[in-house]
């Protein structure tokens, strides 16, 4: 859904009451502004869509172009990699949704949706792909076969996320009919359905033992499940602005959530780390430009992205 | 100079008499044409798709009435019917309608500017609300829609002005200004009414389901 990916990405803020101050990591000159960004949570490459229509991918820290990808002039809803950076999928606005290997330039993968790109996920060891047009259910493809395996079902509409378990067993959706839903990831069938939400969740991830589901979005607040039984196990203080985006950290012990404000994304919201077993704030910063993607890297450290039309900026959040 | 239309109704009556359509039935061959003809002209096309939300909220009150009294903005009626694709009535239609303020505010603590309405036995329904607002994150103003009723695909849309000031008074060449807006069925004429003091738009927005 590109208003929502362009919502995320459009987080301005100041930097002001924040509990911590984020480290200025990394800048890479860039001939357009970079407008979404993905890192490796091998934390040594990222991948950008920029606004002359190609997606360009850089060695970090170094900041070195190694590959360039082009877009034939649509505008990308959402780029995304593989943990081990090796797959790169890129989703368009035309409704094409392109997975390229990134060591080679080859295309892996593609396949056309019928509206224009929403969401995607891979599993962790990168065999499998969920994918959502806006408004649509999401299909899942083994990309070893390119075979697309089943649809995740919903009472009407699609997910706003979708995310697989460690272990690739589970497929966890946030869907617009309010619903959390944990499915079997080989056979499609519903596990259950958690119903007790009136606005719908815009995100969802695991916990790395693949023991808990954490969901957030519009009713601000995150809600820790049993991802056995979709039972409720925490639900954390709801906070002044909406749930964009949550991921939790490689060792378990935190969430990062993205906040967007409900009047506009043009308004400031926070970053904030949470400790998942006690709920407590570990670190809150706003950023003062649009964030533009980010995610935990498997040293534990949490990076966010910002850009100027020249330049894009990566910074470590404590 | 063009040969003259046939009409649906004229190819039927050659039909017949070529023996390529036969009549059994005690109601004249004309009768059952013209029964035909008038079925097909009900036909009517699904309303356009159009993505739900975000911020659609569930359980919202069943209400008509959106606009309290000393809201601000332009006070707005929206009324319309809900068709299947044959052309026959929906009653019974689950309209879930939701949108922000004059000041392009939703509210997600609540439920004000949200409500759900039921199609009467005619497949009529009917709200009073108010003009919605514009945001940063969308160009244009917007009611959401979602209709649900049982043995028919649910309807995801939204109803847009043609007043909207984005389209500058032409919608059919500036309503693509909104990349979200791929149809422009869905935007519908405004009908201004009352008196300088006592101004309010109506807009009329029919909804077609298709079957399951």
């Amino acid at each position: 859904m590109i208003r929502l990916a362009i919502a995320l990405l459009s987080v301005v803020a100041v930097v002001s009451s924040c509990l911590a101050q984020a480290h200025h990591e990394i800048s890479i000159a860039t001939p357009a502004r970079v407008e979404a960004l993905a890192i490796a949570r091998n934390g040594k490459t990222a991948a950008g869509w920029c606004k002359d229509s190609k997606v360009r991918m850089w060695n970090l820290p170094a900041g070195q172009v190694l590959r360039s990808f082009d877009l034939d002039g649509a505008e990308a809803s959402q780029v995304l990699l593989s943990q081990d950076g090796r797959w790169l999928l890129v989703g368009d606005s035309k409704g094409v949704v392109h997975v390229w290997d990134s060591t080679t330039g080859e295309v892996r993968f593609e396949t056309a949706l019928r509206h224009y790109f929403d969401t995607a996920a891979f599993s962790r060891d990168g065999t499998m792909l969920a994918v959502a047009a806006t408004g649509e259910p999401a299909q899942i493809f083994d990309l070893r076969s390119k075979r697309s395996l089943f649809q995740l079902t919903s009472d009407f509409s699609g997910p706003m996320a979708v995310a697989f378990s460690p272990d690739g067993s589970l497929i966890a959706s946030a869907d617009t009919d309010t619903a959390i839903r944990v499915f079997d990831a080989r056979t499609g069938k519903l596990k259950w359905r958690f119903d007790e939400l009136t606005l719908e969740p815009f995100s969802v991830d695991f916990t790395p033992d693949g023991k808990f589901v954490l969901a957030g979005g519009p009713n601000k607040a995150l809600l820790l499940l049993d991802a056995s039984s979709g039972r409720v196990v925490r639900s954390y203080p709801k906070q002044k602005d909406v749930v964009r985006y949550l991921e939790v950290a490689p060792d378990g012990s935190a969430v990062a959530v993205a906040y967007f404000n409900e009047n506009g994304s043009n308004i400031p919201a926070p970053v904030i780390v949470f400790d998942i077993g006690s709920g407590n704030v570990r670190s809150q910063w706003t950023p003062d430009a649009p964030i533009i993607g980010g995610g935990w890297i498997n040293n534990g450290q949490l990076l966010v992205a910002t850009s100027t039309p020249e330049a894009l900026h990566i910074w470590s959040v404590p | 100079m063009g040969s003259p239309r046939i009409t649906r109704r004229g190819i039927l009556q050659k039909c017949l008499a070529l023996g390529s359509l036969t009549i059994l039935s005690s109601t004249s061959a004309t009768e059952l044409i013209a029964a035909w003809d008038e079925r097909e002209k009900l036909v009517r096309t699904p309303t356009p798709w159009n993505e739900l939300g975000p911020f659609y909220k569930k359980r919202a009150p069943q209400t008509a009435s959106l606009r309290a009294l000393e809201d601000p903005g332009m006070p707005l009626s929206v009324s319309g019917q809900v068709f299947d694709v044959r052309g026959e009535v929906v009653s019974g239609a689950k309209v879930e309608v939701w949108q922000t303020d004059h000041l392009g505010h939703y509210d997600l603590d609540g439920y004000r500017y949200r409500a759900t309405l039921i199609s009467d036995t005619n497949g009529k329904y009917s709200f009073d609300s108010v003009m919605p607002g514009h945001y940063p994150d969308r160009v244009c103003q917007h009611v959401h829609y979602l209709v649900t009723a049982p043995g028919h695909k649910p309807i995801t849309t939204q109803l847009y002005f043609a007043t909207d000031p984005v389209f500058e008074g032409d919608p059919d060449r500036n309503y693509k200004r909104d990349p979200l807006l791929l149809s422009r069925e869905l935007v519908r004429p405004v009908v201004l009414r009352g008196d300088p003091k006592n101004v309010f738009a109506d807009v009329t927005f029919e909804l077609v389901m298709e079957r399951l």
